[in-house]
């Protein structure tokens, strides 16, 4: 067993990609620990969480990634459809309404109080939900067609409701663009993908003629009552981004107050005291969680900003670069559906700081404050790493290649 | 493309990475993109003022509104400082009580309260609710106790507030709407601009202006609640809660300190049938209160009315803001821009707790030409139960019944400055609780008569009219004219002479008469020619001239300019500028009426010997009187003052001479009077109870009889030019010498008991 280990970490440190999405995760991290230092003790946020994060958290997670690194890629796979049952569980559990250790935070049933932390399920959740698509996905040819498709997407539906029901939109909005990168990357027919994408955005389109239309600040009633499917408070979110003004004192707070210290950061940003005072009187919500972003813009300018963009760029990247060099399919899809995961909840989190995208409570991976998700996303981290530093298996069948353009393949 | 690709790139698994990481870069070029729009450029700056904003608070501090003086120095208007027990708008509408219940029900219920439905929760909030509204009644009940009012009085002041705040805040939501509407273009609902106002959290003012006892008793109260929450939630006092939300406010009250006046008058100088040996004291309330004006709030028109004056915290800090008092009518009104100051203001800097300050600028003072004794006597001397302005005996009016109180109004100009020593309008002005009943009131106690009500000014405009005619020539100075009785043999009925009345017997006539005599009898004939040979145009020309049918000038906002025909416009019927009409307003009837004040001008300008200057109520700061030279011939003016000379002083014909049976009306040693009466026809008052405008036969007569004018020119004995002009009006009083001559006598009396003559 030690020897195997040791052969493991022997083989972990050979040289390859996975090593620049490490770097990049800790630069994120470090940078996190930064911007929440900044924010350190402001507003609602408590005193000491910089250092929770960096002493406390990142070791965890770090201890969390190399234990990730260690297992084979196969016995990982096994376990993948009952880890994403237990997560499910544990998800059931949150939303039975009054369970024990269940405390509600800003209105979510989201952990579960370990007594040393608090656990969120749907943490567990994100990450079994790759591994198990990915074990679905690695051998099949389903997919290829409409009606396969069905399959992963009803699999996505179950936890995305669990989810849902804590309720916790933010969370369960990144399980689509995952399974839709997942997908294309297993070689998902691009019409069929372009066609639910197209209706994804049509029923987005929709919703927001709905609300334009019909506005929550003027609601016509009768027949117009049928035609809204979102929640009240979800509709006035992306009602404040059509009117911004009118929602100025409501919906619209916590992004006008991020758009105005993004914007008041410049190009270079006006330094750790100043940011803190700024954050502090502009009364930005949640900075060291869901609003980060604005909060690192504010310090650094556009090139902080910039440079975690990039550098989610480069960690999406070696996640990429890690799969395109592995030959093992579930290793593939796996690496794919992390990267993707991790790169689309920090885009929508970007997204929401700078305007473009309606408030949803989601937090900035590596970079906002919390323990589940940092310990999860260096979980993925260490799977990468995993699979990285695996030797190709000399004879197998290439996967995922239904387009034979090379004969090497065919 | 695709082909090249391929060729490169034969893997399609790394072909979809490839288009994966190109789609990933342009979503974070994106965002990026995004965010450099809004941290450069223009944006950057708008961007980085606004976040910079939150930085500072400002406040404003309250500048002090300046002061009224009398022509003494004497404060009539001051801020004072005052302490109000003033209650937080949660307890006054009870929501206090019922948010306390909900955070109680919730502490009780706590492991169940996620669990219950609305309405359960409901009814566990009304459960709790009751020890709320027991400690609110309480705190009800001793306010009323310590500021010694009936507990219905705080009820009706609460009710008061909560109709203020109900006016105000649905005022102000129309005004939200509208704006809003008008930024967005679109129609906006009301609830979606229905926030609640400032007024709905802030505390305010049950007991006004409370003594020291009281103030301490509050405030050790509301000390004690302080301490109460600092304690552990179940270790309060449930009792101290409610005085948490209690303040001791400190307000500026606008105080009038002259407001009410207690006199010894001297009754020895009265007319015999009322006089008496013994002093009266006489209490006068709301004195010259016509004139000051008082305070009002803020309306919404003097924010964004046309004339409005917004608040801005760079331009103008004297702006109004919500909830700000400003002067209602009167001088407050009319000096609203002197008195008013400008407030201070103070930036506090929260990060470094710096605090840039501009101090406030106290508003002016304003000193008036008033003598507030002086005025305030007078106000006295109008009142009814000083027996002057009740129907007497000697007054001989037959169209009121004896003791009927009587109103009007009395001014004394001075000669030389143009300046208002007095000015008092009867009834006076209602105290605060009583204006909406009095805006019903058939007196009109809350119109200032002097200068906002118009009466004729009948044969007190006889001199004038005569100084007119010799000035355009239209007769001579010394032209003489006869009269028997009647000035048109082809109307007899219409146009007689005042002593003339066959129908009753008196065939009273002047024969050939001058100037100066028909002034001192006030024979009408005279006149009428006088008015003829003007003719309307040159008659209401002149007239204009002595500054009658337009507005003085006078300070008040609430000055009106009279009535007197038009000269280019079309005039409504009565009004038209006819032969007929030139004739009667030769003896100041027909289409004239005008305000007391243009009555006393015009005659200050005669005893200056032709020269109009536009009457004034500041002392400070200078007034800006217009004036200008009236081009009288001196005979003429000469004539017209030796005819009100006579007036007052013939004993035989002088008209303002004597009271019935031969007594004088003047009675002060060391003066010397010119006097003129008029008894001007008047409206007949009448309830109009089918409100068509005219007398129909089954409504009630109010009022009815002429108007009674006695306007003197009163000098120290010595002097040949009058220092003062009096100027007395009583409404339906009958006789100008009989009614109104006798309380000019006592203004000349309280002029001289206050050394002005």
């Amino acid at each position: 067993m030690k020897e195997a280990i040791l052969a493991q970490l022997r083989l972990l440190m050979r040289p390859h990609p996975g090593w620049y999405g490490l770097a990049a995760a800790v630069m994120l991290t470090t940078l996190g620990v930064m911007a929440i230092s900044t924010v350190d003790g402001v507003l609602n946020v408590p005193a000491g969480v910089a250092l929770a994060q960096g002493r406390r958290w990142l070791p965890i997670a770090l201890i969390a990634m190399s234990a990730a690194a260690l297992p084979r890629p196969r016995l990982i796979g096994r376990a993948a459809w009952p880890l994403l049952t237990f997560a499910l569980l544990l998800l059931v559990y949150v939303v039975i309404p009054g369970a024990p250790r269940v405390p509600r935070i800003n209105g979510t049933t989201a952990w579960i109080d370990l007594g040393v932390m608090n656990f969120q399920p749907s943490e567990l959740g994100k990450v079994a939900f790759v591994l198990a698509m990915a074990w679905y996905l690695r051998y099949r040819e389903s997919y290829r067609t409409l009606t396969g498709l069905l399959v992963p997407f009803a699999i996505m539906l179950i936890p995305v409701a669990l989810i849902l029901k804590e309720p916790d939109l933010g969370q369960a909005m990144v399980f689509a663009p995952t399974l839709f990168v997942m997908l294309v990357a297993a070689g998902a027919r691009l019409r069929h993908i372009g066609s639910l994408l197209g209706i994804g955005l049509l029923a987005v389109a929709l919703n927001v003629a709905v609300i334009y239309l019909d506005p929550p600040h003027a609601r016509r009633g009768g027949a117009w009552d049928y035609a809204h499917v979102l929640a009240p408070h979800q509709e006035r979110r992306v009602a404040a981004m059509i009117w911004p003004d009118r929602y100025a004192k409501r919906d619209a707070f916590q992004p006008l107050v991020a758009q105005r210290l993004i914007g008041a950061g410049g190009l270079i940003g006006v330094g750790k005291e100043r940011a803190r005072t700024l954050v502090r009187f502009n009364r930005l919500p949640e900075p060291h969680n869901d609003m980060i972003f604005a909060v690192i813009v504010n310090r650094w300018g556009l090139l902080g900003g910039g440079a975690v963009l990039g550098l989610y760029l480069v960690l999406l990247s070696s996640f990429f670069l890690v799969a395109a060099r592995s030959k093992d399919p579930f290793a593939r899809l796996v690496c794919v559906g992390f990267g993707g995961m991790i790169f689309a909840q920090a885009m929508i989190n970007i997204g929401v700081a700078v305007g473009l995208v309606p408030t949803t409570g989601i937090t900035l991976p590596l970079v906002s404050y919390g323990g589940s998700s940092l310990v999860a996303t260096f979980t993925m981290i260490g799977l990468m790493l995993n699979f990285a530093c695996r030797r190709p298996v000399l004879v197998s069948r290439p996967s995922f290649e239904f387009d034979h353009a090379d004969p090497a393949y065919s | 493309m695709r082909r090249t690709l391929r060729y490169y790139i034969p893997s399609m698994f790394h072909r979809r990475l490839l288009l994966l990481l190109v789609s990933a870069a342009m979503v974070a070029l994106a965002a990026v993109g995004q965010a450099a729009r809004l941290a450069t450029g223009e944006a950057h700056q708008r961007y980085r003022l606004a976040a910079e904003e939150a930085l500072t608070i400002p406040h404003l501090l309250p500048t002090v509104r300046g002061r009224i003086l009398d022509r003494r120095g004497r404060v009539l208007a001051e801020d004072g400082l005052a302490y109000d027990v003033a209650v937080h708008y949660s307890v006054i509408s009870g929501r206090w009580a019922y948010e306390q219940a909900l955070a109680a029900a919730r502490r009780r219920y706590r492991e169940q309260w996620s669990e219950l439905a609305p309405d359960e929760r409901e009814a566990l909030v009304l459960r709790e609710k009751e020890p709320y509204d027991q400690q609110a009644e309480m705190l009800w009940r001793l306010l009323a106790d310590l500021g010694r009012v009936d507990r219905a009085e705080i009820e009706q002041r609460k009710s008061q507030i909560s109709q203020r705040i109900n006016t105000v805040s649905s005022y102000l939501w129309v005004h939200w709407q509208q704006q809003r509407q008008a930024q967005l273009n679109e129609p906006v609902p009301l609830a979606e601009v229905a926030q609640p106002i400032g007024e709905q959290n802030q505390a305010h003012s049950i007991l006004l202006d409370v003594d020291d006892q009281v103030q301490s008793v509050v405030r050790r109260l509301i000390a004690d609640a302080q301490r109460n929450a600092q304690r552990p939630v179940q270790e309060r006092e449930i009792g101290l809660l409610v005085w948490e939300k209690v303040e001791l406010l400190r307000s500026r009250r606008r105080r009038y300190p002259f407001q009410t006046v207690t006199l010894m008058l001297d009754r020895s100088t009265l007319p015999s049938a009322i006089r008496s040996p013994e002093p009266q004291e006489i209490t006068v309330t709301q004195v010259a209160t016509h004139v000051l004006g008082r305070m009002r709030d803020v309306w919404e028109e003097d924010v964004t009315g046309p004339n409005g004056r917004p608040f801005n915290v760079n331009r103008d800090l004297g702006g109004y803001l919500p909830g700000d008092r400003v002067g209602s009518f009167g001088i407050e009104h009319a000096m609203e821009s002197v008195l008013r100051g400008l407030r201070g203001r103070a930036i506090l800097h929260r990060d470094t707790g710096q605090e840039d300050r501009i101090e406030p600028r106290p508003g002016r003072d304003v000193q008036l030409s008033i003598d507030i004794q002086i005025q305030a006597r007078i106000q006295a001397i109008l009142q009814p139960e000083w027996g002057l302005t009740t129907v007497q005996e000697w007054h001989g009016n037959p169209d009121v019944p004896l003791g009927t109180p009587l109103y009007g109004a009395a001014v004394v100009l001075d000669v030389d400055s143009g300046q208002v020593l007095a000015m008092v309008s009867t009834p006076p002005y209602p105290e605060e609780d009583r204006i909406d009943a009095a805006v019903r009131d058939i007196n009109h106690p809350l119109i200032n008569r002097p200068v906002a009500a118009v009466y004729a000014p009948g044969s007190t405009l006889k001199p004038i009219v005569y100084c007119l005619a010799a000035r355009e020539r239209a007769i001579e100075v010394g032209q003489l004219f006869t009269c028997n009785g009647v000035f048109d043999p082809r109307h007899p009925h219409q146009w007689r002479c005042w002593g003339y009345r066959p129908e009753r017997g008196l065939y009273h006539t002047h024969g050939s008469i001058g100037p100066a005599q028909a002034i001192a009898t006030s024979c009408n004939i005279f006149f009428y020619h006088c008015g003829q040979r003007l003719g309307a145009q040159r008659l209401v020309r002149g007239l204009l001239d002595w500054g009658f049918g337009k507005p003085t000038g006078v300070e008040l906002p609430e000055e009106i300019s009279g009535l007197l025909p038009s000269l280019d416009g079309p005039n409504p019927p009565g009004y038209e500028l006819t032969d007929s009409n030139a004739v009667n307003m030769g003896i100041g009837q027909g289409p004239i009426a005008v305000p007391p004040i243009q009555v006393a001008a015009a005659h200050a300008a005669l005893a200056r010997g032709g020269y109009w200057v536009s009457p004034t109520l500041l002392n400070s700061p200078m007034p800006t009187q217009s004036r200008h030279n009236l081009h009288l011939p001196p005979g003429a003016v000469e004539q017209a003052l030796q005819g009100i000379y006579e007036s007052a002083n013939n004993p035989v014909y002088g008209t303002a001479h004597h009271l019935g049976g031969r007594e004088p009306i003047m009675n002060a040693p060391g003066v010397v009077v010119r006097a003129k009466t008029g008894t001007a026809q008047a409206p007949v008052q009448f309830q109009d109870l089918n409100d068509n405008g005219r007398l129909d036969a089954e409504e009630p007569i109010l009022r009815q009889g002429s108007h009674s004018w006695y306007v003197a020119h009163v000098a120290p004995t010595g002097h040949d030019r009058a220092r003062y002009i009096i100027c007395v009006l009583v409404e339906y009083g009958g006789s100008g010498g009989r009614v109104s001559g006798p309380i000019a006598n006592q203004i000349i009396h309280a002029l001289k008991a206050e050394g002005y003559l």
